[in-house]
C-alpha cells in the first residue's frame, strides 16, 4: 500500500512538474519574484520584543534581578477654603534600589499643565470656530487666564540647606551633593503651594466644584511635587505631562497630615490614625456599625448634617492623618457638604471597607447605589486577579469626573435637581465607578506605565470593568431592570467593529503613546478590552485565559510591567503561543474579514474522473498501474452523472472491495457512511488570522459547529478550502454566527449569501409601520 | 496660559474623548446615502441645554415631540452634504437611544449619479473645542473616512 501510494504521489508530482514546463516553454519567461524576509503573521515577536534579561525573564515573570525604587513621603497640607489654595510641606525619602549610580533626581509637578507658561495648548491645533461656548471664549480670548501651577517655595536637603533644582515645564530636576548611590538613601524637602484650578470649568483631573450653595467640593490630586519612576526599562520617566496620558510613579509609604476647615469631613488614600480625634461619638458609633454591616451602608454622615453644615463656614481647623503603605500615589476629598457612608465586603479572609463620599446633589442615586457599586466591583476584580489588599475603597461623587488614585476615586452621575434621573446618568453613575474603583487593581497595583502605554491599564481595566458590570448586574437584578444582562457598552466584540472598519490613515496601532492616537476612546480602552475578550471567549477559553491573567495580576502585582511582561506571561501560564495575535490585534491596524467564497458539492465514485484520466494519459499509464482509488466528482462538472445523486458509498466499488478484503463485520458496522462531500472555500479580506468559527446546517434542521484555528491561514493568508464530508445535506454554512471576532463585513459570512439588513433599514422599515 | 484650549485632557472612562461616529453608506436601488450618526446622549442635552435652556432633559424613551423637534433642528443645521458641488436635502428621519447614545437616522436622496461628495459636520463644535466628528462613508465596497473638527469641519470624497 505505501509503496503503491508513494508512487502514485510521485507521478502526480512529476506531472505537474511537466505542465509547468511545458507552460514556460509556450509563455514569455516569467519575472523571477525577488526573496523576502518572513511575512508570515504567524511570525514570532522576536524583533518586536527585547531580549529578555535578569530584570524581565522571558516567562513574563520579575528576573532574579528584578528591582523598583522606592519614594517615601511625609506631607504636611493645608487647604485654605476661602481662596482655594492649597499648601504643602514634604518630605521624600528616596531609595536607589538600582544597580546604576544616580547623579540628579526627576520630580514631576503635574500641576504645570495648568501655569501659564504651559506648552500643551501650544500643541493643539486650532482655527477659526462658528460658534463657541461664551465661557471658553472669554476664557480663551479675553482674559489672562487661570493662575495654575505649582509655586516651589524651596527646596532643601536634609540639614535645610538649599538644593539646586531646574524646572523643565511638568518636571524638576534636583541635585544631589553628591551622586547616589546603589541601596543608598537620599532625603530632601520641597515647600509649595498653588491655586487649585475649578475643575467643573476647565475639566481638570482634580480639583473643586462650586455648590448652589457657595460651598465648595474638593477632590484633589497630583497636588504635591512626585518622584519620577526610575527603572530598567526607561531610566528616568523623561516623558512629560501633556494632559492626556496619565501617570508613572514609584511605590512608597506615605504619612499625610492634612488640615482643613474644621467643619469639613475628609476621606484619603491610607488608614485614618486619628479617627477618634476627627470624628465626633456618633460618628465613631455608626463607624463600629459599619464594619460589621454586610449587606447595606450605614451612614458616618447623613444628609441632613452634612446639608445643617453647610450652613455655616468653620474659622477654626482640623488636621486629619493618613497612612498608608505601598501606595503609588495619594488623593483625598473633602468638603463640609458631604455625606459618608461605608459597608464591609469580605475579600479573601478579611474586611475591606466600601466607601461612598457625596454632596446631597448625589441623592437618591448615590446612597442607593455607590457603596454597593463598590463592593461587588472589589469582589469581582478580586476573582479575577488577586484579593484586594488594601483596607478600604472610597467612591467621590464629583460633577462630571471619573479619575483613579489609590483607595479613592472620583465619579460622575449626578441626578436632576428633583431626583429624578434617567437611565443613561444611572448606567454612567455604575459604569465610572466600577471603572475607577477596578483602577486600584490597574494600575495603582499593578503598576504599569500609564505615560507610555494608555492600554496597559485603561484597556486592560475595561475588559475587567466588562466581566465586573456582568457580576453587578447579577448580583443586583432590580439595579438594571428592565435589562436581564448589564448593558456593557465596551467588551463585547461587535462594539468595535465601527472603529476597527475606519479610514485607515486615522487609525493607530494600540501599541502607540496615547497622546499620538487619533481616537483615544476606542485605541487606549475599547479595542484592548475587546481583545482581551476575544482571547478569553473565543481563541483561549475562559479557563485557560483566566489562569494566565491571574498569573500576569500576581506576578506584577505592586511591581511595574512592560507590555510584554503581559504578553509573555499570558503565553507562559496558558501554553497559547499568542504571537500572531499580539502582533495583528496589538501591533498593527488590521482587522477582522472572514467569508465563505465558495461551497462546492462533491460525489464519490470509483468510475476515473477526467483529471486523473487526463494525467494517466499523458504518462501513458493504466489504471491498473494505480492502486484502488475513490474519485469525487463534483456535481455539474463533465464526469458528474444524475444517478450519483442516489448511489452510496456501498455502490462506490473500490471502496467496498477495499472494506471487505480488510474489516470484520464489526468493525464495517462501526463505520459512518457520509453520503454528502463538500469543498467549502473560506476568504480572508483582512488582515486578521482569527480562528474560523462555522456552522454548519443541515436539511433536517440540526446544526453543528467547528472552530477551525487560526494556524489554518498560516500558508495561505488569503483562502482555505476544507472538505465536510456529511451524512446528512448541508443547507447553510454561517461564518462567526455570534459575531465574535470583530468581523467588519458580515455580508461575506454566509452561505448562500444572506441579505443583510443594516441599522438604517431596520429604522426606517420601523417607523413606515407605525 | 489659556487653559480652556487645552480641554483635550479631560477625564473618565466615557469622557475623556469627545467623540461622534457617522456611519454613511450609498444605497444604490435607492440612490441616496444612508446616515446613522451616533452622538453622546449627554454632549447632546448639555448643547441643547446651551441653546434652548437648562430645563432640557433627554428622555432616553418616550421622547417629548419638542425635544425631538430641537434634535431635529440641532443636528440638520449642523450638517451640510453636497453631490457634484450641489447642496442636498437631508431627510431627518428620526432617533433612537443606545446606552449612552443617541443614534440619528438620515436619508439624503442624490440630485443625480454619485460624484464628488462634500461632507460638512460641526456637531458639538460650539459645545467644545475638542470635539471630533468621524465619518465612515461607504460606497459599494469601497470605504473612506474623514475625521472632521473645528478647524477641519469639511471634507470631500471621491470615490470610483
Amino acid at each position: 500500500m505505501h509503496a503503491k501510494f508513494g508512487l502514485f504521489a510521485a507521478l502526480f508530482l512529476s506531472l505537474s512538474m511537466v505542465i509547468g514546463a511545458q507552460a514556460q516553454d509556450q509563455e514569455p519567461k516569467p519575472e523571477r519574484k525577488p526573496g523576502h524576509y518572513n511575512t508570515n503573521r504567524f511570525k514570532q515577536l522576536y524583533e518586536e520584543f527585547s531580549t529578555p534579561n535578569q530584570y524581565r525573564s522571558a516567562s513574563g515573570a520579575p528576573g532574579p534581578a528584578y528591582y523598583q525604587q522606592q519614594a517615601d513621603y511625609k506631607m504636611s497640607i493645608t487647604l485654605n477654603d476661602q481662596r482655594s489654595q492649597l499648601y504643602g510641606e514634604e518630605t521624600i525619602t528616596y531609595t536607589n534600589n538600582s544597580p546604576d549610580v544616580l547623579e540628579y533626581l526627576w520630580v514631576q509637578l503635574d500641576q504645570n499643565k495648568r501655569a501659564r507658561d504651559s506648552k500643551s495648548p501650544l500643541i493643539e491645533p486650532s482655527g477659526a470656530f462658528p460658534a463657541k461656548m461664551a465661557s471658553s471664549f472669554v476664557s480663551e480670548y479675553m482674559g489672562e487666564g487661570f493662575d495654575g501651577g505649582f509655586k516651589i517655595d524651596w527646596v532643601r536637603d536634609e540639614k535645610g540647606n538649599p538644593l539646586p533644582h531646574t524646572v523643565n515645564r511638568t518636571m524638576m530636576r534636583v541635585e544631589m551633593p553628591k551622586a547616589l548611590k546603589p541601596g543608598d538613601k537620599f532625603v530632601f524637602s520641597i515647600k509649595w503651594w498653588y491655586n487649585i484650578p475649578e475643575h467643573t470649568v476647565d475639566r481638570a483631573r482634580s480639583g473643586y466644584e462650586t455648590f448652589e450653595d457657595g460651598n465648595k467640593g474638593y477632590v484633589i490630586a497630583q497636588f504635591y511635587p512626585r518622584m519620577a519612576v526610575y527603572s530598567d526599562v526607561e531610566g528616568w520617566q523623561n516623558s512629560q505631562f501633556w494632559g492626556r496620558d496619565e501617570f508613572a510613579l514609584p511605590f512608597g509609604n506615605f504619612e499625610v497630615s492634612i488640615t482643613v476647615p474644621s467643619d469639613h469631613v475628609l476621606d484619603a488614600t491610607g488608614v485614618l490614625v486619628n479617627r477618634k480625634e476627627v470624628f465626633s461619638k456618633e460618628m465613631m458609633r455608626r463607624y463600629e456599625l459599619a464594619k460589621k454591616s454586610y449587606d447595606k451602608p450605614v451612614l458616618i454622615v447623613t444628609q441632613d448634617e452634612a446639608e445643617r453644615a453647610s450652613k455655616g463656614f468653620a474659622t477654626s481647623s482640623k488636621t486629619w492623618k493618613f497612612d498608608a503603605k505601598m501606595v503609588r500615589d495619594f488623593g483625598f476629598a473633602t468638603s463640609r457638604r458631604y455625606i459618608w457612608d461605608m459597608m464591609a465586603v469580605r475579600i479573601g479572609d478579611r474586611d475591606v471597607m466600601a466607601v461612598s463620599v457625596y454632596p446631597p446633589e448625589g441623592n437618591p442615586l448615590w446612597e442607593d447605589w455607590s457603596t454597593r457599586v463598590v463592593a461587588s466591583t472589589l469582589k469581582s476584580y478580586s476573582r479575577m486577579t488577586f484579593d484586594y489588599p488594601y483596607h478600604k475603597a472610597i467612591s467621590v461623587h464629583a460633577k462630571n469626573q471619573g479619575m483613579e488614585y489609590p483607595m479613592i476615586c472620583w465619579n460622575y452621575g449626578r441626578p436632576e435637581k428633583d431626583g429624578t434621573y434617567s437611565d443613561r446618568t444611572k448606567y454612567g453613575m455604575f459604569g465610572v465607578i466600577i471603572h475607577e474603583v477596578g483602577h486600584n487593581f490597574f494600575p495603582m497595583i499593578v503598576n504599569s506605565d500609564e505615560r507610555q502605554w494608555t492600554w496597559m491599564d485603561e484597556g486592560i481595566n475595561t475588559f475587567v470593568q466588562y466581566v465586573a458590570e456582568q457580576d453587578f448586574g447579577a448580583a443586583y437584578p432590580e439595579a438594571i431592570a428592565p435589562n436581564e444582562t448589564y448593558p456593557s457598552r465596551r467588551g463585547p466584540a461587535k462594539a468595535i467593529v465601527n472603529y476597527m472598519a475606519g479610514d485607515q490613515d486615522q487609525l493607530a496601532p494600540i501599541m502607540t503613546k496615547g497622546l499620538n492616537t487619533f481616537n483615544f476612546g476606542a485605541n487606549g480602552y475599547s479595542k484592548p478590552a475587546t481583545g482581551l475578550n476575544i482571547l478569553r471567549k473565543t481563541i483561549m477559553g475562559e479557563d485557560l485565559f483566566d489562569y494566565a491573567f491571574k498569573t500576569y495580576a500576581q506576578r506584577w502585582m505592586f511591581k511595574h510591567p512592560t507590555p510584554e511582561d503581559f504578553f509573555r506571561s499570558m503565553e507562559d501560564a496558558s501554553a497559547i503561543d499568542l504571537d500572531w495575535f499580539w502582533r495583528s490585534w496589538f501591533y498593527t491596524t488590521d482587522y477582522t474579514d472572514i467569508g465563505v467564497a465558495s461551497v462546492k458539492k462533491y460525489y464519490v465514485t470509483s468510475k476515473m474522473n477526467s483529471a486523473i484520466r487526463e494525467m494517466m494519459q499523458a504518462r501513458g499509464m493504466s489504471e491498473s498501474d494505480l492502486p484502488p482509488l475513490v474519485y469525487l466528482v463534483e456535481e455539474g462538472s463533465e464526469d458528474f452523472e444524475e444517478d450519483m445523486r442516489t448511489q452510496t458509498l456501498n455502490d462506490v466499488v473500490t471502496l467496498q472491495e477495499f472494506i471487505m478484503d480488510r474489516m470484520t463485520p464489526e468493525e464495517r458496522a462501526g463505520l459512518k457512511m457520509p453520503k454528502y462531500f463538500y469543498e467549502v472555500t473560506f476568504e480572508k479580506p483582512g488582515g486578521i488570522p482569527m480562528p474560523i468559527i462555522a456552522e454548519y446546517t443541515y436539511a433536517d434542521g440540526s446544526t453543528e459547529r467547528i472552530t477551525y484555528p487560526a494556524q489554518i491561514w498560516r500558508l495561505n493568508d488569503a483562502s482555505v478550502g476544507k472538505i465536510i464530508a456529511s451524512e446528512k445535506e448541508i443547507v447553510k454554512i454561517v461564518v462567526d454566527p455570534d459575531e465574535e471576532t470583530a468581523d467588519i463585513d458580515t455580508s461575506n459570512n454566509a452561505w448562500p449569501a444572506e441579505e443583510i439588513v443594516g441599522e438604517f433599514q431596520t429604522f426606517k422599515s420601523n417607523i413606515k409601520g407605525q | 496660559m489659556n487653559f480652556s484650549q487645552s480641554k483635550n485632557l479631560t477625564q473618565g472612562p466615557v469622557h475623556k474623548f469627545y467623540v461622534s461616529t457617522a456611519n454613511i453608506e450609498f444605497n444604490s436601488s435607492t440612490n441616496s446615502l444612508e446616515i446613522v450618526q451616533r452622538i453622546f446622549t449627554d454632549d447632546l442635552e448639555n448643547v441643547l441645554r446651551a441653546r434652548y435652556g437648562a430645563q432640557i432633559k433627554l428622555a432616553g424613551v418616550n421622547e417629548s415631540e419638542e425635544n425631538a423637534e430641537l434634535i431635529k433642528r440641532y443636528v440638520l443645521n449642523h450638517w451640510t452634504i453636497k453631490n457634484n458641488n450641489q447642496d442636498l436635502v437631508l431627510n431627518y428621519l428620526g432617533h433612537q437611544y443606545d446606552i449612552d447614545q443617541v443614534k440619528i437616522f438620515i436619508e439624503v436622496p442624490l440630485n443625480g449619479t454619485l460624484a464628488e461628495l462634500f461632507f460638512e459636520n460641526k456637531t458639538l463644535f460650539d459645545l467644545t473645542s475638542d470635539q471630533q466628528n468621524i465619518l465612515h462613508v461607504k460606497v459599494g465596497d469601497e470605504r473612506k473616512s474623514l475625521l472632521l473638527f473645528s478647524e477641519n469641519p469639511n471634507g470631500v470624497l471621491n470615490f470610483n
